[in-house]
């Protein structure tokens, strides 16, 4: 291996080690939330997911609930060129911007090593509207709810205990119903 | 050469589950074990409301027993009632053991009052002295009022 290819061996290992500055982490966080509503000019609603818990979290912990799809199209965390995306602990709680309409809805997470999806079927966004996915398990089975929703500031965004549900708006769904 | 290898995962996976024994043997590990295997301290009433309270106890509890050395196997759970006017904050320990629960009751809209169950060792009759117990409900105290951010 000559000087020149250990030199640019370095230099990868030292941007691949450095991470990401907060201040691009929180460029990617708008990224993510902005992704299906760049070519679109009209009102909006969001939708997140409410965690199972405050992190970090171990083996032994459900994954956390994030928004996988959106009409078939699935939301990514990555720009051109990017690797290494933020992971799903840290997107449960973001808000992904939606337009107003009726939108298919999946769901992934909630396994405990499996890709769980749930299909939440079509649901009808109002603009200007604040929804949220959470689990509920009723009977011993594990069901998810899309509720509309009230913040409590003195709560992390992290903690489930922020989400306050205010209304449920459509059946329960049987988690995991995908795969 | 395989048969040791095989015998030493045997040895290793039978002291762990006695080492989970003895520790779920010592400490208790259900809500029932706490009521009769802890230390009471006297309860506070404090000038606050209730989910404050409750939000600043969690997240001291989060910062300070996380997932991470000394306490890589301690967790957090809160439950909040907030229809009943009543949250708990219980920190669990290893192997699923309890290390101490707290509950925090709505008196009036600006007043609460806290009480702990501490636990207790099951097995070996050792007392804490009340001033030891005590302390520690002050220090759930000024993490729930906001007076100590650090642990």
């Amino acid at each position: 291996m000559n000087v020149m290819t250990r030199l640019k061996l370095l230099t990868g290992l030292f941007f691949i080690s450095a991470g990401l500055s907060t201040a691009q982490e929180v460029g990617r966080f708008a990224k993510y939330e902005n992704q299906l509503v760049l070519e679109h000019s009209g009102e909006y609603s969001t939708i997140t997911t409410r965690p199972f818990k405050v992190g970090p979290l171990s083996g032994l912990d459900l994954n956390p609930l994030v928004i996988h799809a959106i009409d078939g199209k699935d939301l990514t965390n990555l720009g051109i060129f990017e690797t290494g995306g933020f992971r799903d602990y840290t997107q449960t709680y973001l808000q992904v911007k939606i337009p107003f309409g009726p939108k298919r809805v999946v769901v992934r997470g909630g396994g405990f090593k499996t890709l769980k999806l749930t299909d939440m079927g079509i649901f009808t966004f109002e603009p200007q509207k604040k929804y949220v996915v959470a689990g509920v398990p009723e009977n011993s089975v594990f069901y998810l709810a899309i509720y509309e929703y009230e913040e409590d500031e003195r709560f992390s965004k992290m903690d489930p205990d922020r989400y306050v549900l205010t209304k449920k708006l459509a059946n329960s769904i049987q988690h995991g119903n995908l795969k | 050469m395989k048969f040791q290898i095989r015998s030493l995962l045997y040895v290793v996976l039978a002291s762990t589950l006695a080492l989970g024994g003895c520790v779920r043997a010592l400490l208790p590990t259900s809500a029932e074990e706490l009521e009769t295997h802890s230390y009471r301290p006297t309860s506070v009433t404090v000038d606050q409301d209730f989910i404050s309270f409750y939000a600043r106890l969690k997240s001291m509890h989060e910062k300070c027993f996380r997932s991470m050395p000394p306490h890589t196997s301690y967790s957090t759970e809160g439950r909040l009632n907030r229809d009943g006017g009543v949250a708990y904050v219980t920190l669990f320990g290893a192997h699923g053991t309890i290390i101490h629960s707290i509950k925090i009751d709505r008196m009036t809209v600006n007043e609460s009052r806290i009480s702990a169950l501490l636990a207790k060792n099951k097995m070996i009759n050792h007392n804490r002295s009340e001033s030891s117990i005590n302390d520690s409900m002050l220090l759930f105290r000024v993490w729930a009022d906001g007076s100590q951010n650090s642990c």
